[in-house]
């Protein structure tokens, strides 16, 4: 529990700095590469359907798509209907999962890998990942899925690399009073191997790591983390959306907002800020080893080139809690302190300065 | 006592309560820590510094001061989650505190009344912006009051200059230095036109050079320019209710992908005042404009909760000018109910006054589709502010309240209970 205040004196050291671009050593760029498995989606033994009491599911296969057509009757707590199928893919080689997907709006839905590692099962998805429990849009939506990363993050360390994916499963769920029919087609569905290289201009990646020397590591120990700021040309497809990182191995120390290029006609650069405090996901793109790096993520479409000319590190004292833990009498009190002096004591002194200054309105002015 | 002192005294001591207890985390600790970093290590900032690099000027002086206090041994303490130190919050904000002061003095001046400088100066808005989350926009609201007062007395150099430094300090003081320009335009001065002009070419130049000594003039473009007009890469990622506008883009959020919506407005405005300056010239037609200009960026820009209150002053100054004291008066009512909203909504949770967050009102703090009954709230309030100004001259009406109220009832009702967002697929 924080005590309400803490003696803090301002030492030389409540604030730091750090040039980020003194410790680049390297920058690699990942690139989708050939397609492990695929699913032509017309093959209709291959699919099975799974559904709650009270609920109805059909499949129905045409043009290359599969249709998942779901009712759910109105109920007092959320229901699903799912369809999954068995795969045999070899974990080896960091695959990828992508999918397309069209979901009925106002629905929830999801996109599960599972499989089998010497014998025991294992999740290649978790709870909490921005793959679950997303909102139909009523429009084609891509799914990426890294299931090193996913799997790591559900078991708390990575599969070995004679693990074998065996099941993919997507399914739409309906929260509590919802009812009626909707649908999940999807239109594409294949795992793709990662192929990592030494970054080149003109090149199509998926996404980029930026690697920083270990003397950038560790960085000031009695300072927390305030923000990065990342500053660099970018070009790619039109439709290039992308996200940056900061990491430090597996751990995600922060993360910047979800960024799109400027209109062709005016300049590339962009200007990222990385904050501590919106961590919500893990990059797929990311380095094992124990060292910092930057990602730099294409949630759609591909980069072509990339050219960093900022990266600055914020270190202070006083980082930014956003769930802290405060004694529920104190902050009761505190708040009620804010809305005395926000809300009741200007309004009651104006009320007050009203009626003092009533003779202005009457001989119409006072200087 | 005299009564303009009883109003100064009482408006600074609510400020002063709240100014050593409170703070944005993130808006103060960007502010502290380029200061920080200057007195500790000497490092200049000014390249990340999030505002144009006027504020930092001002800042520095101010926390001289309590860097040499802290030098010789006073003590400061974090108080309970915030980024800043307790005196340190102070020193950070009273530049703006007097600014507030400032601009009570320019109205009162203006308008040779106490009551509605009084209806700025213990107005909950201002006083969350400048004394409770350490926000700037009082400073460029004092150089924009200055420049109107300079205009009234007919001093149009000194107004230009004026007009400029408020617009180096948020562009929105751009606007109406351009008013300006455009009336003398019209009205076929050109000798005056010149001289404005070639003062704004120094002061911005200036701005420019600054920013490109300090290497951050491509970063400078991304953040303010770009995202001033709508053109900002994080157009789609910054949510929230900061830099979500109004409930326009919510029901319609392919709205969000159009492009010079800022500069729509703007040219829009100014072509709406060059038709009136026509019949009407005078301060009288800009400081409308302004102010529609004010009101109309809030609605359709990436608006943040802080440009609410640029519409005040201005609304207390047009409705001094035009006999409008239901304008005045609904400055209050506004400022009141934004202070609400963003206070239990956009910046909900105890945020500012915990530096963390903790829901203690979940029924007003935490329910379904949040934004959606904020936006919709404050774009009537909004909507008000234009119908007071557009509207012939009328007195407060108390209906207003009700209105208000009820339609905050109403978004309550529909967007979070019945959950319309959900029904028709934006939630």
């Amino acid at each position: 529990m924080q005590p309400l205040y803490r003696a803090t004196p301002v030492a030389l050291t409540s604030a730091e700095q750090i040039d980020g671009m003194k410790y680049v050593q390297s920058i690699e760029g990942t690139s989708i590469g050939p397609t492990i498995w695929s699913d032509d989606l017309t093959n209709q033994t291959s699919w099975q359907l799974g559904h709650d009491n009270g609920t109805i599911g059909y499949i129905s296969f045409k043009n290359n798509l599969l249709n998942l057509t779901a009712y759910f009757p109105d109920a007092s707590s959320h229901q699903a209907v799912s369809i999954y199928r068995s795969i045999s893919v070899p974990f080896r080689s960091n695959p990828v999962a992508i999918s397309v997907v069209r979901v009925s709006s106002g629905i929830h839905y999801g996109m599960r890998f599972s499989g089998i590692d010497q014998g025991v099962p294992f999740d290649a998805w978790y709870e909490g990942s921005p793959l679950q429990h997303r909102l139909g849009q009523g429009a084609n939506e891509t799914l990426i899925e890294g299931l090193s990363t996913d799997a790591f993050f559900a078991n708390g360390s990575f599969p070995s690399q004679n693990a074998t994916i065996t099941r993919v499963k997507f399914y739409v769920e309906s929260i509590a009073g919802q009812s009626g029919w909707f649908s999940l087609i999807l239109s594409s569905l294949k795992i793709v191997q990662t192929d990592v290289n030494q970054y080149a201009d003109n090149g199509s990646y998926n996404g980029l790591i930026i690697h920083l020397n270990s003397s950038f590591d560790p960085y000031p120990l009695n300072l927390s983390l305030f923000q990065t700021y990342a500053g660099f040309r970018i070009n790619g497809t039109q439709d290039l959306q992308y996200r940056l990182y900061y990491n430090y191995g597996l751990e995600v120390k922060a993360e910047g907002f979800t960024y799109h290029l400027h209109l062709t006609s005016l300049p590339d650069y962009e200007f990222a800020v990385l904050l501590p405090e919106d961590v919500k996901d893990f990059p797929i793109v990311y380095s094992p080893m124990n060292a910092s790096y930057i990602s730099v993520v294409a949630l759609q479409g591909h980069i072509s080139s990339f050219r960093l000319d900022t990266l600055l590190f914020d270190f202070t004292s006083q980082p930014i809690v956003v769930a802290g833990d405060v004694d529920n009498g104190s902050a009761q009190f505190l708040q009620g302190y804010y809305f005395v002096f926000l809300f009741v004591t200007p309004i009651a002194l104006a009320m007050l300065f009203r009626k003092a200054f009533k003779d202005e309105q009457e001989t119409g002015g006072h200087s | 006592m005299n009564r303009k002192l009883a109003v100064i005294l009482s408006g600074l001591s609510i400020r002063l309560a709240l100014a050593p207890f409170t703070g944005h985390p993130y808006d103060m600790g960007v502010f502290a820590f380029s200061q920080r970093v200057w007195f500790d290590s000497g490092v200049v900032d000014l390249k990340t510094f999030p505002t144009l690099p006027l504020l930092y000027f001002i800042q520095l002086p101010f926390y001289a001061i309590y860097s040499s206090l802290i030098t010789s041994g006073l003590p400061d303490y974090q108080f309970v989650y915030h980024t800043t130190l307790m005196i340190e919050s102070v020193f950070l904000k009273i530049p703006y505190i007097l600014a507030d002061a400032g601009i009570f003095l320019l109205i009162q001046r203006i308008t040779n009344k106490l009551w509605p400088a009084t209806l700025f100066f213990l107005n909950p808005l201002v006083i969350l912006l400048s004394s409770a989350w350490g926000m700037y926009d009082s400073l460029m609201l004092v150089a924009l009051m200055f420049g109107l007062w300079s205009l009234m007395l007919g001093d149009e150099t000194k107004s230009s200059v004026m007009l400029l430094v408020s617009g180096s300090l948020k562009l929105f003081g751009f606007l109406p230095y351009g008013l300006l320009l455009l009336g003398n335009l019209a009205a076929r001065h050109f000798k005056k036109l010149a001289a404005q002009l070639a003062t704004g070419i120094l002061v911005i130049g200036g701005l420019v050079t600054l920013i490109a000594i300090f290497g951050g003039f491509y970063i400078f473009l991304v953040s303010f320019i770009f995202r001033f007009a709508g053109l900002s890469g994080s157009a789609f990622g910054r949510a929230g209710a900061a830099g979500t506008g109004s409930i326009v883009y919510l029901m319609f959020p392919s709205l969000k992908t159009i492009p010079f919506t800022a500069l729509f407005v703007i040219a829009t405005v100014s072509l709406f005042f060059a038709l009136e300056q026509r019949r009407r010239p005078g301060v009288t037609t800009l400081v409308k404009w302004s102010l529609v200009g004010a009101v109309l960026l809030s609605i359709l820009s990436q608006a943040e909760p802080q440009w609410f209150s640029w519409a005040i002053p201005l609304a207390i100054t047009y409705g001094s000018l035009t006999k409008r004291t239901g304008l005045q008066v609904y400055t209050y009512l506004y400022g009141t109910f934004s202070t609400f909203l963003i206070t239990t909504q956009s910046q909900a949770g105890g945020f500012i006054v915990l530096g963390t967050k903790t829901f203690f009102l979940p029924f007003v703090e935490a329910y379904r589709n949040i934004l959606f009954v904020y936006a919709a709230t404050t774009f009537t309030l909004l909507l008000l502010m234009l119908v007071y100004t557009l509207h012939k001259p009328m007195k407060f009406r108390y209906e207003t309240i009700a209105i208000v109220i009820l339609v905050y009832l109403q978004a309550y009702f529909w967007f979070s209970i019945v959950n319309v967002p959900h029904i028709i697929g934006v939630a």
